[in-house]
């Protein structure tokens, strides 16, 4: 699976990385995955958000392994 | 009653957006307008530049998203809103949200209903670069509390 970030996420982890995961996941096992490899870069703020083809889903969204995923950081625009 | 929304790249120019936001309010009683500029100073000392990331799908659906719920909210005939994105100069122009209406408590109160929206959920992440270093810039306890006091 492609794991997109932004914002400070992906000043702090990268722009891109592969979740290597061979098994469908929810979003929040993912996060949950995500924030061990990456501990202390912010991915259990309740305020990060994940995208799926252009949709903001909810943590308990299925995700397949080959399916591209961004993770948004807080927002904050004005 | 309508809106406009737009992602602006280049610099942002208040008086084409205000003369945008007015050519669209033809027989209001009231226009009001904010404009958000960038900061010389911040708490981390000189800011030599602020830059607005945004996603590519997301960010312009989420302007107009909170430009149509003001308009669900308050006795407004239009309301606009102007982004930018990129990199931007201190004192130059970021935001500019405005609201036209019949009468001008609407108008003031969709003002500033946009701006506590934008600051908290339109799709940005905001840095601002000096001699400090990239410092990203979230919304603060207070931000979000101005945004939640439209709940109640």
């Amino acid at each position: 699976m492609k794991v997109i970030f932004y914002g400070k996420l992906a000043e702090s982890i990268s722009r891109q990385v592969e979740f290597d995961r061979p098994t469908a996941c929810t979003v929040a096992e993912m996060r949950v995955e995500l924030d061990r490899a990456f501990p202390g870069a912010g991915l259990a703020n309740t305020r990060v958000r994940a995208c799926v083809a252009g949709t903001i889903v909810s943590d308990d969204t299925m995700l397949r392994p080959d399916q591209v995923v961004e993770i948004l950081a807080p927002v904050s625009g004005g | 009653m309508t809106f406009s929304v737009r992602l602006e790249h280049d610099e942002l120019d208040p008086e084409r957006e205000l003369r945008e936001l007015i050519s669209n309010s033809s027989g209001v009683g009231a226009v009001v307008s904010f404009l958000g500029i960038a900061r010389p100073q911040g708490d981390r000392g000189m800011i030599e530049a602020l830059v607005l990331e945004h996603h590519p799908v997301l960010t312009e659906p989420s302007m107009a998203a909170i430009a149509q719920e003001a308009l669900k909210r308050f006795e407004v005939r239009h309301v606009h809103i102007a982004h930018r994105c990129g990199t931007i100069a201190p004192e130059k122009p970021i935001v500019f949200a405005g609201a036209a209406a019949e009468h001008r408590r609407a108008a003031f109160q969709a003002a500033d209903y946009l701006m506590d929206r934008l600051k908290t959920d339109a799709i940005f992440w905001k840095r601002e670069d000096g001699p400090a270093g990239p410092g990203w810039i979230e919304p603060t306890d207070a931000d979000y509390a101005a945004r939640e006091r439209w709940d109640g």
